[in-house]
């Protein structure tokens, strides 16, 4: 489902925010992507959706190369990032609608999706207020919702229960099992290491631009917990 | 007042992206940056060089009269500019939480933010100063007195304009708090109270006796009638001590005002302004749906009207526009007159295409629309949508202001003033053309010089180094053919119309070539973004 082959990012002044990253992600596949502050976590996320450009290796989505085939990637992509930042400007349902213009829903299919989703973040209510008066946690629900309604192949998440209530956050992991159940996979970072460990069956540790451990969860992490995996292997 | 300074040098690095310019790793970055100020000053003095040429042929020409002319343009554009915007300029920072929340007093904030506010006034000075002082050397009236008193005038005098703009704008935020849609409603009142400071400006210059409004003399002369410190200003530029202890009296009392009435109403007003009320729950309309071409104008459409002051900022031009061509046709008699008895029939329609010209090309909107996206740019980069969609809309959006008013223009200035009906034509070729390049070449110069990391919207829609461009981009497309076609008025005001209309063919051919770098060189600079 997702092929990063190699991925080298460097920042003008010489800096290598990623170092040859390679990670696979299978559909069904939820893969946990762990690592300290400034560890290139997010810039590995922005390249693989598209929002940064990279130097070295490749990235396929479903088989076609983020590179050369942007465009028929991002269709398949979701991407919700560490800070949501949208469009104060519009209601949430108009951001909604926006985003399902973009991928082409019907409109029976994206009222269905809307309710659906509103009603599980509880957010409905708050849709048709302008996004200006919503709470950090509020935005954050509504991409996911944005991220959700289009019906991904694979969701791309950077920290995604920050500022998300504990139900939320439950109704997330149950939405992004939902996906993988069928035959999705979702890939994200984190630094909430418990939730890593029982929401993931693959994790990659990246530590200073390299990836230092990557696999199942339960051979990374071994008799121990993953808290301890990674700190010792990041100390 | 510790920490005023340390304020300033906080926005003195955002301006121009100066600072990132000096620290960033990306030497292509940087060059572009160094390239385009050199560019700037070096058709800044070109343009004080023009001005001066200009001050040279005004009958009666004295020291002053540069200097009134420099004063009377300053207030004239800083008002215009500010008073739908000094709201957001003095109230819609980033930062402000972070601020006061640090052990800084809010006085130094205050006045930090009026400091800014005025500096960017001064840039209006800095256009129309260096041309009188050559005007002054060239006619030998520069002396160390006169450029000591003008020096301290010159930097006296944004006070005035500051202290209006920020009242009524204050006061325009303050009312429109208290609605829902308050950004839109500000926007429009903004509008409103632009249209109408313009109206009495061409009101006053068209009925003000002798000084019609014609020539530089006549419009100095006006506005001393209806503002009497600029009286005091030319008389101080003369050496009158008095009128400059005038001057200087009512520019520091302006000033102190302007801060005074901000550190009253900010607490309340900032609350008001960076709420926003909740509406009853009316229910959903989840059924409807866009093509993307119309979900990603409609975008644009929000986009522009949720920011007072990017609105304000980009629609002076056309308002200008709009509000000429309406007191032309309400004073077409007075127009029409003083150009026969000036001798000037033929050279009219050649100077109203180049001034028309000038005004629609004034502030395109695409030279910003790339910045304006700002943290929220990562929407349009991750969703499956084509650079080009993008752009297309920010194009459209631009087009939606600038052709209806450039046609319009193109059919009533030619019947007002009882002009050759070829001119209307002539006028919508040469209008709508410049329209599409300015369109084009704004959102080409937002690309090459984009500031997505403001923390006020006046550091893109008014201090971004793509907006300075593109204003200098729009000087070139009218000065440019507007000269030639002066020129060959000389001769017969057909030769005009030819100059333009081969002008608009040479125009439309260059969006074409701009067009297709936006197609692929633009399109990969926005995915860098």
């Amino acid at each position: 489902m997702l092929s990063i082959s190699g991925l080298t990012k460097i920042y003008p002044g010489g800096k290598k925010a990623v170092d040859n990253i390679t990670i696979h992600v299978e559909p069904g596949d939820i893969y946990g992507f762990i690592g300290h502050n400034g560890a290139g976590k997010t810039t590995t996320i922005r390249c693989v959706v598209g929002v940064l450009q990279f130097e070295e290796g490749e990235i396929y989505v479903d088989g076609m190369s983020v590179r050369e085939n942007p465009f028929e990637c991002k269709k398949r992509i979701a991407y919700i990032p560490d800070n949501p930042n949208i469009y104060d400007y519009m209601t949430g349902v108009q951001y909604l609608n926006f985003i399902a213009d973009v991928f082409g829903l019907s409109k029976e299919e994206r009222a269905s999706r809307i309710e659906r989703y509103g009603e599980l973040f509880e957010i409905k209510r708050s849709l048709s207020q302008l996004i200006s008066s919503y709470s950090h946690g509020m935005k954050q629900k509504l991409c996911i919702i944005g991220a959700l309604i289009h019906d991904p192949k694979l969701l791309i998440l950077d920290e995604p229960f920050v500022g998300l209530d504990p139900k939320s956050s439950h109704t997330l992991k149950l939405l992004m099992r939902e996906l993988c159940d069928k035959g999705g996979a979702i890939f994200f970072s984190t630094h909430v290491l418990p939730v890593a460990e029982t929401l993931c069956n693959k994790i990659a540790i990246i530590k200073d631009g390299k990836l230092i451990e990557s696999g199942r969860t339960e051979d990374v992490k071994g008799n121990t917990t993953l808290e301890d995996v990674f700190l010792e292997l990041t100390e | 007042m510790k920490n005023l300074g340390v304020l300033l040098s906080l926005y003195m690095k955002s301006f121009l992206g100066v600072n990132k310019a000096r620290f960033t790793q990306d030497k292509k970055e940087r060059n572009r940056t160094i390239i385009s100020i050199v560019v700037m000053i070096f058709v800044a003095c070109e343009f004080a060089f023009m001005f001066s040429m200009q001050m040279g042929l005004v009958p009666g020409f004295d020291e002053t009269t540069g200097f009134g002319m420099a004063h009377v343009m300053t207030f004239i554009i800083a008002l215009m500019s500010g008073i739908g915007s000094a709201s957001s300029e003095l109230m819609g920072f980033r930062d402000h939480d972070m601020l006061l929340a640090m052990p800084i007093k809010k006085s130094s904030v205050i006045v930090s933010r009026v400091i800014y506010m005025y500096a960017s006034y001064m840039v209006y000075s800095v256009m129309f100063v260096p041309g009188a002082y050559i005007a002054c050397a060239k006619a030998g009236f520069l002396t160390g007195g006169l450029v000591a008193r003008s020096l301290l005038l010159i930097l006296l005098m944004p006070a005035v304009p500051t202290m209006l703009c920020s009242i009524v704008s204050l006061l325009v935020s303050y009312l429109s708090s208290r609605f829902r849609l308050k950004n839109i409603i500000q926007t429009f009142a903004s509008f409103i109270s632009m249209i109408l400071l313009l109206g009495f400006i061409f009101y006053t210059s068209f009925t003000e006796g002798e000084s019609g409004g014609m020539g530089f003399s006549g419009m100095t002369s006006w506005f001393g009638e209806i503002y009497p410190p600029a009286v005091w200003f030319t008389d101080a530029i003369r050496g009158n001590v008095g009128a400059l202890l005038k001057f200087v009296g009512v520019s520091v009392a302006a000033f102190a005002l302007s801060c005074l009435i901000l550190y009253v109403v900010f607490d309340k007003l900032y609350d008001k302004l960076n709420t926003t009320a909740l509406v009853k729950d009316k229910g959903l309309d989840l059924h409807r749906r866009s093509t993307l071409f119309g979900s990603l104008y409609k975008k644009e459409i929000k986009m522009y009207f949720s920011s007072p002051l990017y609105a304000t900022n980009t629609i002076v031009g056309y308002a200008l526009c709009l509000i000429g061509v309406i007191a032309l046709v309400i004073f077409r008699r007075e127009v029409v007159t003083a150009m026969v008895a000036m001798d000037m029939e033929n050279f009219l329609p050649a100077v109203l295409g180049m001034v028309l010209v000038m005004f629609i090309g004034l502030a395109p909107t695409t030279s910003s629309a790339i910045s304006a996206e700002g943290s929220s740019l990562w929407i349009l980069t991750s969703l499956p949508i084509r650079e080009i969609d993008v752009f297309k809309a920010k194009l459209a959006m631009q087009f939606t202001l600038s052709i209806p008013v450039g046609i319009v223009a193109s059919i009533v200035i030619p019947l007002a003033l009882g002009l050759d009906l070829i001119w209307m034509p002539v006028y919508a070729l040469l209008l709508v053309s410049d329209a599409l390049l300015f369109g084009v070449a704004g959102l080409m110069m937002n690309l090459l010089h984009p500031k997505l990391d403001w923390k006020n919207e006046a550091e893109y829609c008014k201090q971004g180094m793509s907006v300075m461009l593109s204003m200098l981009v729009s000087l070139g497309a009218s000065l440019i053919p507007g000269m030639l076609a002066i020129i060959f008025a000389v001769g017969s005001q057909y030769l005009s119309m030819l100059i333009y209309a081969i002008w608009s063919v040479l125009i439309l051919i260059g969006v074409t070539f701009i067009y297709g770098w936006l197609k692929k060189n633009g399109a990969v600079r926005f995915r860098t973004l």
